[in-house]
């Protein structure tokens, strides 16, 4: 497929789906359902980075734990090298378990208060190897160095540490295993503007040195469009563009990636502009506008936008973008 | 008259706890002019905050002390008056919006009664009347079907519909200053867009002066005339905003200038600030920043930098300081 590099893909997902039931009255029975992900289709390249960005509910976080199958899917296909990482039995999934790990938005309620740093990166460790206690510690010290921190900070406590630091911890945590895939879920959101800087440099050096692949999750474009190499962008449940970073900010398509790109503040008094080009809010994922999902807010629809739903398809080589605008041209 | 609305001097707001005392405001000046956007910027820690619950005169005593200082509004120190006066003064005189307006709104009562009860309490109409002028309140910030929205309760109301309605209420007694303290960091960005465009166009309206609390310098950019940089507890660089982005002069600054990744930016290593933001139970001797910065001089380990004027830009820095020869 075009975008996509170095051979074979890491990741392929294939119309991947997950609904949450809604449950009312005495017996709980199911109502309706949260459309959370909602057919979502892509592949990742190896060693690339998915910049994967949308408003708050839009299913970026849901999606990213289906893939990793902390949550069952309702359909769709996973293939991770190979592997159908929805399908496989326990044993394999232990293996891909190594392979695929997660860093969380909040360093502060992502480690456990009571145990040290050295246990907390250790753990990984102690569950999917046999290393004996030293050769475990002599990793744990090491791979601290590498997030730099450092060894001796093996035998303190989280609260001891500052929330980039923090972090730093989730970092290793993430890395002892020597995994594959990242998914770097909102990393950068908690911390100070000068601690971001540190932490998106670290994650860069990584990727290079282990050859990592990152699916990006931030709601913060100016980060998004620093660290990615190719980015969706979700709407309600569905991708409705997905294309390179540099394409998606220089020439965004779908009426929605226009209007996240020109809300984004620019810190630079001189380059003041009227950013509100979008209005309301998004809707519920519970009853999902028929139709375009985004047609409620947009400013372009066309008669059809709110009866036939627009399928993503490719516009150019490897852009990729759901709206009736572009189709049929 | 002067069109000096709110002018704090030395404001010194201490936290005494059992780790030791937290010197959260360590000595800041401050002002705002009638009708002027300043725009406070600063990373956890900073003490703006505390900054504004302290004109706000809402810090928790104990564990917090208001250890000297004066903050004049409008002529009166608020430090002085009495809890009934000040009472009156919020809302009336300064209003204060928050970040999380889920946490600021009672859950337990309709936006509406909520708007409507500052109005009584202030403007001393009667319940109908009052509820007739929170139905305006939300007219004027924007919310659609405001007859039917007043009778909703904030759950049932999304993060930006919510935020409107803190500021309706702020807003509902014409305060001469509004506060703003993050108000729109929990949001999506395309809501932040809708919230920051409905204050600005409010301010014209309603003719106030803001205090506008952010860490977002792309907020500060597109918001502020004027811009105050705080840095553990100090005010380290004061300016223009246009100074303050065209011409940074302390170091601080210009690293968090420099750190934020910008869409006009080849992808590569981003420039950093070394080491971590101090912790108030420890900051560090002479400048509070000295240890993050690359080219400290000797006497910035040892001695505080006054606040210098350098032409309406101000900046706390020995590098800055024309006399630094004779204080080495």
């Amino acid at each position: 497929m075009a975008g996509t590099p170095n051979g074979t893909p890491l990741l392929q997902v294939t119309d991947l789906v997950k609904y949450f039931p809604v449950k009312a009255g005495a017996l709980q029975r199911v109502v309706n359902h949260v459309r959370a992900v909602d057919g979502v289709t892509f592949t990742l390249a190896r060693g690339q980075t998915l910049g994967l960005v949308g408003e708050s509910g839009c299913g970026k976080t849901t999606l990213a734990r289906v893939i990793l199958r902390l949550i069952p899917a309702t359909s769709g296909q996973v293939t991770f090298e190979g592997r159908e990482v929805l399908k496989v039995p326990a044993d394999v999934l232990r293996q891909l378990r190594r392979e695929m790990q997660v860093i969380f938005q909040d360093p502060f309620s992502s480690l456990n208060p009571r145990m040290k740093v050295g246990s907390i990166v250790a753990e990984p460790l102690s569950i999917h190897t046999a290393m004996s206690r030293t050769e475990r510690l002599r990793r744990v010290e090491e791979l601290l160095e590498v997030v730099g921190l450092a060894g001796r900070d093996a035998t303190r406590y989280p609260h001891e540490f500052s929330g980039g630091q923090r972090q730093r911890i989730g970092i290793a945590r993430a890395l002892v295993l020597n995994p594959k895939l990242i998914v770097c879920d909102e990393p950068v959101s908690a911390l100070d503007v000068s601690i971001q800087s540190q932490i998106l440099n670290l994650l860069n050096r990584l990727q290079k040195s282990y050859g990592l692949t990152y699916i990006f999750i931030a709601h913060g474009l100016h980060v998004i469009k620093h660290v990615s190499d190719r980015v969706a962008v979700m709407y309600l449940g569905k991708l409705v563009e997905e294309t390179e970073a540099d394409v998606l900010f220089e020439g965004p398509l779908h009426p929605y990636t226009r209007a996240l790109v020109a809300a984004i503040p620019v810190p630079d008094p001189a380059a003041r502009k009227i950013r509100a080009a979008l209005q309301g809010d998004v809707p519920s994922p519970i009853n999902p506008p028929p139709g375009c999902r985004f047609h409620t807010r947009c400013t372009e629809a066309l008669p059809q936008c709110s009866q036939t739903e627009p399928p993503l398809v490719q516009v150019s080589a490897g852009h990729r973008v759901a709206c009736h605008l572009y189709h049929g041209a | 008259m002067s069109d000096r609305l709110l002018e704090i001097e030395d404001l010194r707001t201490y936290f005494h706890t059992l780790e030791g005392t937290l010197p959260a405001v360590d000595g800041i000046s401050l002002h705002v002019d009638r009708g002027e956007t300043l725009c406070v910027v600063g990373e956890s820690g900073c003490g703006k905050s505390v900054t504004a619950l302290s004109i706000m005169r809402l810090v928790p005593m104990p564990p917090g002390r208001y250890v000297s200082g004066k903050i004049n509004l409008a002529g009166r120190d608020l430090l002085r008056l009495s809890k009934e006066d000040m009472r009156r003064t919020r809302g009336r005189e300064v209003a204060m919006i928050f970040q999380e307006p889920m946490v600021s709104l009672n859950p337990v009562h309709t936006v509406g009664r909520q708007i409507a009860e500052a109005i009584q309490l202030h403007n001393g109409v009667g319940a109908r009347e009052a509820m007739k002028q929170a139905v305006d309140a939300l007219r004027m910030v924007r919310v659609p079907d405001p007859h039917l929205r007043v009778r909703e309760f904030p759950h049932q109301m999304s993060g930006g519909m919510r935020q409107r309605a803190m500021i309706a209420m702020a807003l509902s007694c014409r305060p001469k200053l509004l506060i703003a303290d993050e108000p729109t960091t929990a949001l999506d960005v395309t809501v932040q867009a809708q919230i920051l465009e409905l204050i600005r166009s409010l301010k014209h309206e309603v003719g106030m002066a803001m205090m506008l609390i952010t860490h977002d310098l792309g907020v500060v950019a597109e918001m502020a005339q004027r811009v105050v940089v705080m840095y553990a507890g100090k005010v380290v660089e004061e300016g223009p905003v246009d100074a303050i982005f065209g011409e940074p002069l302390h170091p601080y600054t210009r690293g968090l200038l420099r750190s934020i990744p910008r869409l006009d930016q080849p992808r590569g290593p981003l420039a950093v600030i070394r080491g971590t933001v101090p912790s108030p139970l420890r900051f560090p001797s002479g400048c509070r920043f000295h240890e993050r910065d690359p080219d400290a001089l000797e006497v910035c380990r040892q001695k505080a930098p006054p606040l210098i004027d350098r032409g309406g830009h101000k900046v706390a820095c020995w590098r800055h300081t024309p006399d630094v020869q004779e204080v080495v």
